[in-house]
């Protein structure tokens, strides 16, 4: 087991290396590149930060001998300073980290026990007017702006109902309350994003699971149980859907790259204070290091779901072998 | 072959609705222009965030433009969009794959796990990195949707490639003497073309929610022209007076991308090739 945890992390090195290739070469996309992109648009730089960029860069040398002054700079989680404020970009991404990490995993365990039920009854009464209502919910959610879903509830609940508030992460005499007030304080700015950002992956699992436990509903030994009598429930709960489960384990690791983007809408709509609202506020204000380290924080993180994922994955499915592969 | 098809398309109630849809859209877009009731972009500070009315079918925005009209106008830019974004993916992603499949080895090695990083990033953080650095328009809006679409397609071309490359008839080219570029053009790319296929009617649907959440960020397509996204953005201002700005855009993002989803999945059912053989 080890030996096959190793080897997925090794794995992994090259995927990084093509991360921060393509990161680089987007920083090159600007035209004039960073430096005259930073002289054009944010005037108040100073000379001095100029030839320190300059020089973070390494832009007088060749290009292969950039991206490794570069590399080597990242690999340490060194990606400079913010122009806006002059903060380390990691110390700023730290701070923003937790709130975006209280999102994904919420939104995470939302998905999985939501939609694999919703799999498992559609896939057992296949046809049926649930199922035919589900698959209808399936294709809106395919279809569906999330973030216009996300303007409609904040429409619905945060100004005609008045039942939850729209933006940030805390009221504004969030200090005076007491430790379950602020618990629930935190619980009632956290449903509307949560809900918003699960939603995406609610269609896609109910949508895998369903077809996962069709598959496995089909096969002899199912119809073996069921032959030798053993009672329904028995069969969907223990012999179906326990091989169901296995494929959606990895979904569930796929879905992270699309909750890490969503997040850069969602959180921006409700004024989280995430990774991703902060990644946004770069780009807009051309906050270049802050960009490139946000970029490579998120696809890092991607990476380290696959890996949970692959781990998980090998621990619930005895058939995979670690020696192969 | 086409009458199997158009039969067993028929049948299809579902997809029948999404393809209706989607022409009936090709239309307005193209005859905009004569069924528009305003300029769109034609404001009237004096009738600014008007609900709904005899004279404003669907009110007017917080400038005094017409929604009804910029929504029409509207319908032009997510097709380009569309079309446009998912042509480049296409073509990006059948060639990679035709290659990965057919010739293997390194070759496929490489492209593989340059599919394996590409799909690693939170693409739509890579779409708005990458129109952050070039000029947010419509242009880059739609090569960039269209260079960051292809990793999925690669994939599935270069399975199915895998398949069909060991089939007979492709033996017999390659002892005939036939180019590699003749064989995966002319023997190999008609049995992939299925696929290929549903995947373009599907990933249009998801270019026009790509570029309509850029423009609705103020990275997609910049006003004044109008596009679904970007009025959604002055929606989300004003969200507190005047909820048409909000509703209505979102309700023809959804209705269009359903109809190019129920078009995709239909035609995934009729051209899958098992029932093909029936």
């Amino acid at each position: 087991m080890l030996e096959y945890i190793a080897r997925r992390l090794l794995f992994m090195i090259p995927l990084l290396l093509g991360i921060t290739l393509i990161t680089f070469m987007v920083i090159q996309l600007s035209p004039g590149g960073p430096a005259d992109m930073l002289t054009g648009l944010s005037p108040k730089v100073g000379a001095e930060a100029k030839a320190r960029l300059r020089h973070l860069y390494g832009l007088d040398k060749p290009i292969h001998v950039q991206y490794w002054l570069w590399l080597k700079r990242v690999v340490r989680f060194d990606f400079g300073e913010s122009f806006k404020d002059g903060r380390r970009v990691i110390t700023k991404i730290l701070e923003r980290l937790p709130a975006t990490l209280l999102l994904n995993i919420l939104s995470l365990l939302l998905i999985f026990f939501i939609a694999l039920p919703i799999g498992i009854v559609s896939a057992v009464r296949q046809d049926s007017f649930f199922d035919k209502g589900m698959t209808l919910f399936v294709f809106l959610g395919f279809s569906v702006p999330t973030f216009w879903l996300a303007l409609l509830l904040m429409l619905l609940f945060g100004v005609i109902l008045g039942w939850l508030p729209i933006s940030g992460m805390q009221s504004v005499n969030f200090p005076y309350f007491s430790l379950w007030g602020k618990l629930w304080d935190l619980i009632q700015h956290l449903i509307l994003p949560v809900f918003i950002s699960a939603f995406g992956g609610l269609a896609y699992l109910s949508r895998y699971s369903r077809a996962s436990m069709l598959e496995v509903l089909r096969q002899d030994y199912i119809r073996t149980a069921r032959a030798k009598g053993v009672p329904e429930g028995k069969v969907i709960y223990r012999h179906a859907l326990r091989n169901a489960l296995i494929p959606i384990v990895t979904l569930l690791g796929l879905s992270l790259p699309g909750l890490i983007g969503g997040g850069f809408i969602f959180e921006t709509i409700f004024a989280w204070p995430g990774m991703g609202r902060l990644g946004y506020q770069a780009i807009m204000s051309r906050d270049y290091p802050v960009i490139m380290g946000v970029g490579i924080i998120a696809a890092f993180l991607t990476l380290l779901g696959n890996l949970i994922a692959d781990i998980t994955y090998a621990f619930v499915d005895p058939r995979i072998s670690y020696r192969q592969r | 072959m086409w009458k199997i098809f158009w039969r067993r398309f028929k049948r299809n109630r579902l997809a029948l609705f999404g393809a209706v849809i989607i022409l009936s859209l090709a239309v307005i877009a193209i005859i905009a222009p004569l069924i528009a009731p305003f300029n769109p972009n034609q404001q009237d500070i004096l009738h600014r965030l008007e609900p709904p009315s005899a004279r404003h079918f669907l009110g007017t925005d917080d400038l005094g433009r017409d929604l009804l009209s910029r929504i029409i106008y509207g319908t032009r830019v997510s097709l380009l969009v569309g079309f446009v974004a998912v042509g480049i993916a296409i073509m990006v992603g059948t060639l990679l794959g035709l290659f990965s499949g057919y010739f293997g080895g390194r070759l496929d090695a490489l492209i593989m796990r340059l599919v394996d990083i590409m799909l690693c990033f939170p693409t739509f953080f890579l779409i708005l990195m990458v129109i952050a650095f070039l000029e947010p328009n419509i242009w880059n809006v739609m090569v960039v949707i269209g260079l960051t679409g292809w990793p999925g397609l690669t994939r599935l071309v270069r399975g199915e490639c895998l398949s069909v490359r060991e089939r007979e008839f492709v033996q017999a080219a390659k002892a005939l003497g036939l180019s590699n570029l003749r064989i995966m053009l002319v023997h190999l790319l008609p049995n992939v073309m299925a696929p290929i296929l549903v995947a373009a009617t599907l990933g249009i649907g998801g270019a026009i929610l790509t570029e309509s959440a850029l423009s609705f960020l103020g990275l997609g397509v910049q006003p004044p022209t109008a596009s679904w996204g970007n009025i959604l953005t002055a929606g989300k201002d004003y969200i507190s007076m005047a909820w048409w700005l909000s509703l209505y855009p979102g309700l023809a993002i959804l209705i269009t991308v359903l109809a190019y989803n129920l078009l995709g999945e239909g035609l995934r059912d009729v051209l899958d090739p098992r029932m093909m053989a029936e």
